[in-house]
């Protein structure tokens, strides 16, 4: 674990109030799909604690985050220009199990700005050939961010206004895939109800978790889930990727 | 001129005057590589109970203005693992092992401590303030004849440094930190959270499943600075000072209130390395005011 001084290289809007970030991370770390780094915000925003950020890409000392204007600390990276520096604390948490794929077929998938590990999971899945599906839900075509997408993406919309109408569990059942194996991150409500789906599939679904964290590296505590059988893991230590079937979903 | 920044508090001595307060650093091992552990007198472990308990359930953990609330319920591995899994990593390190202690009744504090008694750790914090379970901490820690009793009996189990930890949440504070100097403590160390509530209107629920919380960071230093100053001018054991230390001065406005150490909470969640820093800061403020030990800082403070 690092506290890195990282360098702004991109930072552009990609679909209203949502946001590709580029920026510098040391040569020699480590960064898997699903794991995430901790910001530092020095503007004066007001808000106190770091926020955590999936990472959606990284290599060769570069990394890329997706993210969604949705408070003060947000908005206030959204103003941020290249060039400009912020503190990160990275690699966090562990990232999506690869090793169990198997012969199993890939289905991703991805709700909202959930996006961004989901789409560094489907690079680093592709580069191995392991051909995986991706399912994107979003709320109404406007908010589509069209430049991040594989061409093969099934789109889903709230609305209907693009693509399947319905949820990305719509999505998922236009797709054929013998033994899927399910990665996803998107709202609690879209990974419950996928937990339930993979249940029913007799498959198995690895989500990504969001929790509001204190120290983002294992101490605080502060950042649990309940899980089945009682008791709690830490999103940002345990996870934030954690076998569905682990999770207690009736307390989320 | 020669600087000293070594503390003595009891029969023990800190090497310097910073700690990581209880529940910021949990036990040591997750901040590794982070921070300059030479630099740092103390880790005040994550409270350790006599049986693990699983804590509160989230949300546990919300952002207020200039402050965090939490409510985490004393989640921690219990003194036998403990022992078993995260003692020697800090026994092996430079500061010193500062057990945080709770429980539900004085015997279970009297069993935890014993427990831990001839494990080589430095001393003991005794945390009679966490404001987020139903039993124990709290309900003894507001009341002075619980407080000197349950010191009094702690002091008979044990000659290592016995700290205990105050609650900002009483009517007078000093009366507290009295009751426990009678009941022998070596120090008293304050302040812990505030009792505090966060509620979401848009959802008209409470931010916290626990309802209430515990409030700290930058929001309570003024409360911390002022009951250190209070309590130091009660007793004449040292007292270890803390709430929403975010920068070495703030360390050094608790020193100059009256603390003999300090303690970094909530600070070390946004910079892990902050310890470092308020320890260098320490450093430069008495090579600047010409400061040979931690004593001197009191004699500096002036009327506005």
């Amino acid at each position: 674990m690092t506290d890195f001084l990282s360098e702004i290289l991109v930072n552009e809007k990609i679909a209203p109030d949502f946001y590709r970030l580029r920026f510098t991370v040391p040569m020699d770390t480590e960064i898997l799909p699903g794991s995430f780094f901790s910001l530092k915000d020095e503007l004066p925003t007001g808000t106190l604690l770091r926020r955590p950020f999936a990472f959606s890409d990284a290599g060769k000392g570069e990394a890329e985050a997706l993210y969604q204007i949705r408070g003060k600390t947000t908005h206030a990276l959204s103003l941020r220009k290249p060039g400009s520096r912020f503190q990160i604390l990275l690699p966090c948490g562990n990232g999506f199990p690869i090793d169990k794929i198997a012969a199993r077929q890939p289905v991703l998938i991805a709700g909202g700005v959930g996006l961004g590990p989901i789409l560094f999971l489907y690079r680093s899945l592709s580069r191995k050939n392991r051909e995986p599906l991706l399912v994107a839900g979003f709320r109404s075509a406007s908010l589509i961010p069209h430049s991040q997408l594989p061409a093969s993406t099934v789109i889903c919309t709230d609305d209907g206004s693009f693509g399947v109408k319905g949820s990305v569990l719509d999505g998922v059942r236009e797709i054929s895939a013998k033994q899927p194996l399910f990665f996803a991150c998107g709202p609690t409500a879209m990974m419950k109800a996928l937990a339930f789906e993979a249940a029913q599939r007799q498959a198995d679904a690895f989500v990504s978790l969001e929790a509001m964290m204190g120290c983002s590296l294992g101490a605080c505590m502060g950042c649990v889930v309940p899980i089945c059988g009682g008791g709690y893991k830490r999103v940002c230590k345990e996870g934030p990727v954690f076998d569905a079937k682990e999770i207690l979903w009736t307390s989320m | 001129m020669d600087i000293d920044v070594t503390v003595k508090i009891g029969k023990g001595v800190l090497p310097t005057p910073t700690g990581a307060a209880s529940g910021t650093f949990g036990y040591g091992d997750e901040f590794a590589g982070l921070y300059d552990p030479s630099k740092l007198g103390a880790v005040y472990t994550k409270a350790i109970s006599l049986f693990p308990r699983e804590g509160n359930p989230p949300p546990r953990l919300t952002e207020t203005p200039s402050g965090i609330l939490n409510a985490i319920g004393l989640a921690n591995v219990g003194v036998e693992a403990f022992i078993e899994k995260k003692l020697e990593f800090l026994l092996k390190q430079s500061f010193a092992t500062v057990v945080n202690i709770a429980g539900s009744s004085p015997d279970e504090y009297v069993r935890t401590l014993c427990r831990l008694s001839d494990s080589g750790v430095w001393g003991f914090e005794i945390n009679l303030s966490c404001p987020n379970v139903k039993h124990g901490c709290l309900a003894f820690g507001t009341d002075p004849h619980h407080v000197e009793n349950l010191t009094a009996l702690l002091r008979k189990e044990t000659d290592k440094p016995l700290i205990i930890k105050l609650t900002p949440n009483v009517t007078d504070i000093g009366t507290i930190a009295e009751a426990a100097e009678a009941g022998g403590a070596d120090a008293v160390s304050l302040i812990n959270t505030l009792l505090g509530m966060a509620i979401d209107v848009k959802t008209a629920r409470f931010k916290l499943a626990n309802r209430t919380g515990g409030l700290s960071g930058p929001a309570v230093k003024p409360v911390g600075v002022a009951a250190v100053y209070n309590v130091s001018r009660r007793v004449k054991i040292p007292v270890i000072g803390m709430g929403g230390i975010m920068c070495a001065d703030d360390a050094v406005e608790y020193l100059l209130a009256g603390a003999k150490a300090v303690q970094i909470g909530t600070g070390n969640f946004i910079t892990p390395g902050l310890c470092d820093s308020v320890y260098d800061g320490i450093v430069d403020y008495m090579k600047e005011k010409n400061l040979s030990k931690i004593d001197d800082f009191a004699s500096l403070l002036q009327d506005a």
